[in-house]
C-alpha cells in the first residue's frame, strides 16, 4: 500500500471513521422510529440492526449488481462503436480530414472517442501524433483534461494528466510543467514524460533536474525515456548533477548514466574518481567504462583497489575487469582474499576478463588455494569459459 | 446457591460484547482497507509497465523455490518461474532431499552443470549437497542439499542469493505473470525502508488454466472452496489492506513474499521446525527493527501475485485450518513479549493484541456464545430478546462482512465478470455464516488446544511433499496447493 502523503493517511482514517459513525448512526436512527412501534427496548434494538443490516447488504448487491450492468452496456456499445471511431481517427491522423464525422461521434459518444483517442494517440508518431492532437484540441478533450487537472478526485486528476502528457505541437502544457512539484507521484511521474518527449532542451534539463531527487520507481522509468536524449542531457544536464555537493542527486545521476549502457562524454567526471563520500567513488567506477572523456585512470583505479571501504574496491575491481587493464592483475589477486565476499567475487570477475594474466592468477588460485578464493575463482573461470563457448557456438 | 440465569446472563452478555467488538473492529477494518485501496498508487498504467519492464534500474530478484520430490511438476514450475515478466531475476531451485528424480529431471531439461558457486553460508542449514547451474543463458541456479524442510530450504536459497530482494515462493502455485513487477512497487518507492511485500493471493478453484496462467477468472463451482474465497477476500482486501497502511500487518503469504535479503539474513532468516510459514518472519522482522528503533515498512501490495487452489474436500480443510491455527498459536507465544508492549508501537499495541484476541480466541469464544446461548434457552436461563441478540450480533454482522468483502472486490478491482458469478459469491457469502463458519471454528478450536499443548503439528515442509497430483482445468496445468492464510 502506497500512500504519498500524510494528508492522504489522515483523510484515509477520516473516511473510515466517518463511514463507521455513519453506520453507526443507522441503527441508532432505525432503533429512533421502531421504538415508536416496539415497546421492548432490547428487541428494538435487535431489529434496528438487523434492518440496518439488511439495507446495507442490499445496498452493496444492487450497487455492484448495478455497476457491473453498466460496465456491460458500456462495453457493448464500445465493441460496436469503437472500431468505426478507431478507423476514421486512423484516416486523420494519416492525413485525411476526418473532422466533422468524428466531431458528430464525439457528439454521440464522448466516452468512447476519447478511449479510442488515447489508445490511438500512443501508438502514432510525428505528424501522425501532431494531427490526433490538434483533433484533440478540435474536439474539445483537451479543456475538459485541463479542468480535470484540477479535479479533487485524484484517479481523474491522474488520467488527465497521463492524457495531456501523450500531446504532441510544440509547446508543453503548462498543466504538465505545473505538475512536477504535485504532492502525487503518479501525477509527477507522467508530467515528466510528457515533457520528455514533447519539451525541448530546457523542459528536458528540468524533468532531468527534477528525476534526480525522486524515488527509484520515477528514476527507473525516466531513465529509459532519457536515454534518446542521452547527448544532450551530457551536455549540460548530466554535468550539473555531477558537479553538485549533493552525494544523493550525484547518485542518481550516476545510476541514470550507468542505465543507459551506452558510452557518453561527461564533462568533469574525472573528479568522481577521487571523491571523499565512498559510495560516490564506487558508482563513479562502476560508471567509468561508459564514459568516453574520462581519459587515462589507470591510476584511479589502482588506487581505488587499495581502498578501505569495499564498495569502493568492488567497483575498482569491476572497472579493472571491463577496461582489462593488465597492471590492475596483482592488486585484483590481493583483492581475492579480501574479508568482503563482494569483493572477492568482483575481484574474480575482473580477472576472468583480463585474459590471459588474469585468468592465469585464477587458475593458480583454484590449484593452489583453498577456501572461498579458490571456490569464486573456479566459479568465475566457468562462467567466462561458459560465455566464451556460448559466443562462439553460433558461429561455428 | 448459585445463581445460574444470572451467570448465564452475564456470560452471554460478555460473548456478546464480545462478537459485537470483533465484528466492529472488523468493519473498521474493513472500511479502512477499502479507502486504502481506492487511494492506492500501487497499479501501473500500461505505459509504466512497459517502461519498467525496459530499465536497467530494478533491482535484482532471486525468487527462491523448495521442492520436494516434485518430478511431476517441477519442469512447469521452474518453466513459469523462468518465465515472470521483470528484467533481471533469477531463479533458484532448492532441491530438499528429493526421492524421486526431481534433480535429474532439472539438470536434463535446463543443461545444468555442477558449479562451483558456493553459499555464503550466512545462515545454518542441512548439508548442501551440490548447486548447479545451467550451461544456456537462463538465469537458473538448482541448489541439491539434504532433506530438512521448506524453512531450510529456504535458508539454503537464502545462502545462495546474491541479489538484494528475495522472493520465497512455493513452486506449486500458478504465478501472475506481472507477480515480481507488482511486488517490487514498494522497493522502488522506498529502496531502504521496505523490509518486505505481500501481496493477494487469489483462489484458482474454478477458473480456467492453460499452460500455467489463468486465462479466466471465474467464480468456483464448490460450495467449499466458494466460501474460502469469500473468507480470502475478506482477509486480504479488509484486514490485510488496512494493517498494511498502518504498517502493522503480520502475514505475507508462504506462496509469494518479496523480502530485503540483508534484512532477511539479519533476522535469521526463515524458522525451522515451525507450522506458521506466513507470520513469523513478518513478526521477526517487525520485533527486530521496532527494537533497533529503525524507520521501516512491511508492505501489502493490493495486486494478485499468485493463485493457490483451496481444498475441496472436509478433511483437507481440517488439516488445513488446524495446522494454521497451531502456527498462529505458536507464532504469538514466541512474540509474546510484544504483545501490549508500547515499545513496539502499534503492532505491539494493537496487531499483536488484536490477533490474540480476535484471531486466536475468536473461535473458543464464538462457539462458547453458541453453546452457552442454546444451553440458556433450553433451560430457560437467558431470555429469548438475549439470544436473538447474540445471533443478530454473530451471524448478520458476519453477513454484512462477507458481502462487503464481495462488493469491496467489485468496487476496487471488479476482476468477476460474469454477474452469475457475483450472485453466487453474495449468495456463498451469506450461506458461510450459518454452518461453515462454526465448523471452522470448531477446527481452529482444535489448532489452538493443540498448539496450546505444543502438540507436534508436521513440518512446514512435509505438508508441500508427496502431494503433487496434476490438476487439469481446461488445458495442461499443475495441482496448486493450499498454502496461503487468509488472516490478517
Amino acid at each position: 500500500m502506497i500512500l504519498d502523503t500524510e494528508k492522504g493517511h489522515f483523510e484515509i482514517w477520516l473516511k473510515a471513521l466517518t463511514l463507521t459513525g455513519g453506520y453507526v448512526f443507522c441503527i441508532y436512527l432505525a432503533h429512533r422510529l421502531l421504538m415508536l412501534r416496539i415497546s421492548s427496548r432490547p428487541l428494538g434494538w435487535i431489529i434496528s440492526f438487523g434492518a440496518a443490516q439488511a439495507v446495507i447488504i442490499l445496498f452493496m448487491l444492487l450497487r455492484v449488481l448495478f455497476l457491473k450492468a453498466r460496465q456491460g452496456i458500456r462495453n457493448r456499445r464500445a465493441e460496436r462503436i469503437q472500431a468505426l471511431i478507431r478507423e476514421r481517427m486512423a484516416s486523420h491522423a494519416a492525413g485525411l480530414n476526418r473532422i466533422e464525422q468524428l466531431v458528430e461521434m464525439r457528439r454521440k459518444y464522448p466516452r468512447e472517442t476519447e478511449l479510442c483517442m488515447m489508445e490511438l494517440i500512443a501508438t502514432v508518431s510525428a505528424e501522425g501524433r501532431d494531427r490526433l492532437s490538434h483533433l484533440a484540441v478540435t474536439l474539445g478533450m483537451v479543456s475538459i483534461w485541463r479542468k480535470q487537472c484540477r479535479s479533487r478526485d485524484l484517479k481523474k486528476h491522474r488520467q488527465a494528466i497521463a492524457r495531456l502528457a501523450q500531446l504532441s505541437g510544440g509547446v508543453p502544457d503548462a498543466a504538465l510543467l505545473s505538475s512536477l512539484v504535485d504532492a502525487d507521484c503518479a501525477i509527477r511521474l507522467e508530467a515528466s514524460r510528457g515533457l520528455t518527449r514533447t519539451g525541448g532542451k530546457r523542459e528536458l534539463e528540468k524533468v532531468f533536474s527534477f528525476a534526480l531527487t525522486q524515488v527509484l520507481f520515477v528514476r527507473a522509468i525516466l531513465a529509459r525515456d532519457f536515454l534518446p536524449h542521452s547527448l544532450v542531457l551530457c551536455e549540460s544536464a548530466v554535468p550539473e548533477a555531477v558537479a553538485s555537493a549533493d552525494s544523493n542527486k550525484i547518485l542518481a545521476a550516476l545510476e541514470i548514466v550507468q542505465s543507459w549502457k551506452t558510452v557518453v562524454p561527461v564533462p568533469g567526471f574525472s573528479r568522481l574518481l577521487r571523491h571523499s563520500d565512498p559510495e560516490v567513488r564506487g558508482a563513479a567506477f562502476r560508471v567509468l567504462p561508459f564514459v568516453t572523456n574520462a581519459g587515462n585512470v589507470e591510476d584511479e583505479v589502482l588506487d581505488a583497489l587499495h581502498h578501505a571501504d569495499p564498495r569502493v574496491r568492488t567497483s575498482a575491481a569491476f572497472a579493472a575487469g571491463r577496461l582489462g587493464l593488465q597492471s590492475a592483475v596483482p592488486l585484483l589477486a590481493a583483492c581475492l582474499h579480501a574479508s568482503d565476499a563482494t569483493v572477492t567475487l568482483a575481484a574474480a570477475h575482473a580477472l576472468a576478463r583480463i585474459d590471459p594474466a588474469g585468468t592465469l592468477v585464477l587458475e593458480n588460485e583454484v590449484l593452489l588455494s583453498q577456501g572461498p578464493s579458490a571456490a569464486v575463482s573456479l566459479e568465475a573461470l566457468e562462467k567466462s569459459r561458459i560465455t566464451q563457448s556460448a559466443e562462439q557456438a553460433p558461429s561455428s | 446457591m448459585i445463581d445460574f440465569p444470572s451467570i448465564f446472563n452475564w456470560l452471554e452478555f460478555f460473548i456478546i460484547f464480545y462478537l459485537g467488538a470483533i465484528n466492529t473492529v472488523y468493519f473498521v477494518l474493513m472500511a479502512l482497507g477499502y479507502f486504502a485501496l481506492r487511494r492506492s498508487v500501487a497499479r501501473y498504467t500500461l505505459a509504466e509497465r512497459q517502461g519498467l519492464l525496459q530499465s536497467p534500474l530494478l533491482p535484482q530478484v532471486s525468487v527462491l523455490a523448495a521442492a520436494h520430490n516434485k518430478a511431476a511438476t517441477i519442469r512447469a514450475s521452474v518453466h513459469a518461474m523462468l518465465n515472470l515478466h521483470y528484467p533481471n531475476h533469477e531463479v533458484i531451485v532448492i532441491n530438499d532431499g528429493s526421492t524421486d528424480n526431481t534433480l535429474e529431471i532439472l539438470i536434463e531439461e535446463f543443461r545444468l552443470y555442477r558449479s562451483s558457486r558456493s553459499p555464503a553460508g550466512l545462515i545454518a542449514t542441512k548439508p548442501i549437497r551440490g548447486i548447479y547451474q545451467s550451461r544456456d543463458p537462463i538465469p537458473l541456479v538448482v541448489v541439491d542439499k539434504e532433506n530438512g524442510g521448506k524453512a531450510d530450504s529456504l535458508n539454503a536459497g537464502l545462502n545462495t542469493a546474491r541479489s538484494p530482494l528475495i522472493a520465497a515462493v512455493d513452486s506449486d502455485s500458478l504465478f501472475e505473470e506481472y507477480a515480481l513487477l507488482y511486488a517490487v512497487r514498494p522497493f522502488l518507492d522506498d529502496v531502504e525502508g521496505t523490509l518486505a511485500a505481500g501481496g493477494i493471493i487469489r483462489v484458482a478453484n474454478g477458473c480456467e488454466v492453460r499452460r500455467g496462467k489463468v486465462t479466466r477468472l471465474r467464480a468456483p463451482r464448490a460450495l467449499l472452496a466458494q466460501f474460502q474465497l469469500v473468507e480470502y477476500l475478506k482477509a486480504f482486501l479488509g484486514r490485510r489492506a488496512a494493517f498494511s497502511f498502518m504498517n502493522a500487518l503480520l502475514g505475507i503469504s508462504g506462496a509469494f513474499g518479496l523480502f530485503r535479503r540483508d534484512a532477511l539474513v539479519m533476522a535469521g532468516g526463515f524458522l525451522t521446525g515451525t507450522v506458521d510459514e506466513d507470520m513469523e518472519p513478518v513478526i521477526r522482522l517487525h520485533r527486530l527493527w521496532r527494537e533497533r528503533k529503525q524507520a521501516y515498512r512491511i508492505v501489502f501490495v493490493p495486486d494478485p501475485l499468485c493463485w493457490t487452489q483451496v481444498p475441496e474436500t472436509l478433511t483437507e480443510l481440517r488439516e488445513q485450518r488446524n495446522r494454521w491455527q497451531q502456527g498462529a498459536v505458536e507464532t504469538l507465544w514466541r512474540h509474546r513479549k510484544m504483545l501490549l508492549n508500547p515499545k513496539f508501537g502499534v503492532v505491539g499495541l494493537f496487531a499483536v493484541p488484536y490477533f490474540a484476541l480476535f484471531e486466536v480466541f475468536g473461535p473458543l469464544v464464538e462457539l462458547a456464545g453458541y453453546v452457552v446461548t442454546i444451553v440458556g434457552l433450553f433451560f430457560r436461563l437467558i431470555a429469548p430478546q438475549t439470544a436473538l441478540l447474540f445471533f443478530a450480533v454473530s451471524i448478520l454482522f458476519g453477513i454484512g462482512l462477507s458481502v462487503s468483502a464481495i462488493a469491496l472486490e467489485q468496487l476496487v478491482f471488479s476482476r468477476y465478470s460474469s454477474a452469475r458469478d457475483l450472485l453466487r459469491l453474495f449468495a456463498a457469502g451469506i450461506l458461510e455464516n450459518f454452518g461453515f463458519r462454526q465448523v471452522l471454528d470448531a477446527w481452529r478450536l482444535q489448532g489452538l488446544i493443540g498448539g496450546m499443548r505444543g502438540r507436534e503439528g508436521g513440518k512446514a515442509g512435509e505438508r508441500e511433499s508427496g502431494r503433487a497430483e496434476e490438476w487439469e482445468s481446461g488445458g495442461a496445468g499443475e495441482r496448486v496447493l493450499p498454502t496461503s492464510e487468509p488472516r490478517a
